[in-house]
């Protein structure tokens, strides 16, 4: 199934979940995940363990040091 | 789900005289996949609120198993969390697709142990399904004020839910939109909420199509909502998951009619309180462990990446009657297993990703290709020369007899998700998952065989400069 991280497109087996497209995306950032906040296409946070769907989107970005 | 002209009438009679006042608060948890740790501080919480309110309602929005040994190695699997919910006062869940997990005999034992109700309205229920029928929907009168509840859960692209297909058999499942059109009529009352196991994207969908409901509890994609969301009027939650939160919905209800629907997120690990009889009851059960269980012997010790990715990739095939299976190295994460037993502990040292088994029709060519890239990937089902002559690789791939690979013939192939989503490989099959956890399928693998011999396996792929 097509599902799209940061606007990528990315090419999963049906039934992956959030971190399936992590991984595929960049899977460094599953080092340090909670160094990243990980969004639906909502601003929902989203757990790695959530079911992704065809056309599932997903955003990752940074968290700031504060 | 078969329902009658005349339970409609009496529904509609029923709906007709909702006139009252109320405010009503529901509770609803979903995805605790096997999660005990905050029963005690959800349970005080609750029985706070419902002192304070006595509409106050408890529903787990499904997937309540899986993801937890101390609840899915149980030796009758899931009983510690639906005992748990049952004392803590758990009054309606839905059913999600990881309820499918253990089969369906165990699921109906679970039914069965719980003194709350399962719904689920968009099963349908076979001559030869196992499962027994469950109600799709229920009605609460509070006060006057009628409260109709529908249970849903996620059917995939293969048309059943994200579980291994043998624990569905017999079962056939309705598309949840459908199924909401098919009980609109249930909108007749003061409120209709879905119980809805689709993930958080199909919830937004159905809000999209049927602007008299409600509310939406929502489950599967695991989301984090905070302060719910309106979509068309729709009123939709979700509480991430691994009972981290419990969502709280309040509904004010004047005359028969919602004035105010609000939820909001409360973090159970910041909560204090805990109710001291959950408490015991969930350290009873962490206190028996599965974990230190022996589930088979090893005649000697297995030694090293080549033996111990032998044991695993075996598993795989064996258990899941796959052609071939992949292992990386780097996820073989003991050096060794002594001689002697095998506990559970051990195979969750050795496997701990929780990855799931990705299958994938591969054919002869997708096949060489992969290995030829991979030449330190660990297998099962063949052997392999890879003969190198500088620049130029080829490789002869044997299947588990002795015989060359058939080149025109594809093979069902698994590897874990790890492998599916960091190697680069070409496959025209894009795979799916089988919903089964490869350290899981390792544990019965060993306790199916209960002796198992490495001594004598080597290397399954080799190089030889030519």
């Amino acid at each position: 199934m097509k599902v799209f991280v940061n606007g990528q497109e990315i090419i999963l087996f049906q039934g992956a979940k959030v971190k399936d497209a992590v991984l595929s995306f960049d899977k460094r950032i599953l080092r340090e995940p909670s160094m990243y906040d990980i969004s639906d296409r909502y601003g929902n946070q989203t757990d790695l363990d959530g079911a992704l769907q065809e056309g599932s989107r997903l955003f990752i970005s940074k968290i700031k040091n504060i | 789900m078969k329902f009658g002209f005349i339970r409609i009438l009496i529904l509609a009679l029923f709906f007709a005289a909702c006139s009252g006042d109320a405010e009503i608060i529901i509770l609803c948890t979903n995805d605790m996949h096997g999660s005990i740790d905050n029963f005690p501080k959800l349970s005080a919480y609750y029985k706070k609120l419902k002192a304070e309110n006595p509409n106050t309602f408890l529903f787990s929005d499904g997937d309540l198993f899986s993801g937890n040994p101390l609840v899915d190695q149980y030796p009758d699997r899931g009983y510690p969390i639906v005992d748990i919910m049952n004392r803590t006062g758990y009054c309606l869940s839905s059913v999600g697709n990881h309820e499918f997990d253990y089969g369906q005999e165990v699921l109906n034992r679970r039914i069965e142990q719980a003194d709350f109700q399962f719904i689920c309205a968009n099963i349908e229920f076979g001559e030869g399904s196992v499962l027994k029928p469950m109600e799709p929907y229920r009605v609460f009168n509070v006060n006057g004020v009628i409260m109709s509840v529908l249970g849903l859960l996620e059917v995939g692209s293969g048309g059943i839910p994200s579980t291994h297909p043998d624990n569905v058999s017999g079962l056939k499942f309705e598309s949840p939109q459908k199924t909401v059109g098919k009980y609109s009529f249930l909108a007749g009352g003061s409120i209709f909420v879905l119980l809805s196991h689709l993930g958080v994207e199909r919830d937004v969908d159905i809000a999209e199509k049927y602007p008299d409901v409600d509310i939406i509890l929502g489950g599967h994609s695991h989301t984090k909502i905070d302060s719910g969301m309106i979509k068309n009027g729709v009123l939709i939650t979700q509480a991430s998951s691994k009972l981290d939160y419990v969502g709280e919905t309040r509904i004010s209800v004047k005359k028969g009619k919602i004035v105010a629907k609000t939820n909001k997120l409360v973090n159970l690990n910041k909560l204090a309180d805990e109710d001291p009889e959950i408490r015991a009851l969930v350290d009873s059960y962490k206190a028996a462990d599965p974990g230190n269980k022996v589930i088979g012997q090893t005649v000697s010790r297995i030694s090293g990446k080549q033996k111990l990715g032998a044991l695993m990739t075996d598993a795989l095939t064996e258990i899941l009657n796959l052609d071939i299976a992949f292992q990386n190295s780097g996820g073989v994460r003991l050096s060794s297993i002594p001689k002697g037993d095998i506990t559970m502990n051990t195979v969750y040292a050795l496997d701990p990703f929780g990855n799931d088994v990705v299958r994938i029709i591969m054919s002869y060519e997708e096949i060489e290709k992969f290995i030829l890239r991979n030449p330190t990937i660990l297998v099962s089902g063949i052997s392999c020369t890879i003969t190198s002559n500088g620049k130029k690789k080829s490789v002869e791939i044997l299947d588990g007899k002795g015989v060359a690979l058939d080149k025109s013939r594809k093979y069902a192939v698994g590897m874990n998700s790890y492998i599916y989503s960091t190697y680069k490989f070409a496959h025209e099959d894009a795979g799916t998952a089988m919903n089964v956890n490869t350290a899981d399928i390792l544990i019965k693998y060993i306790e199916n065989k209960q002796t198992v011999d490495y001594s004598k396996v080597s290397a399954r792929i080799v190089t030889v400069k030519n």
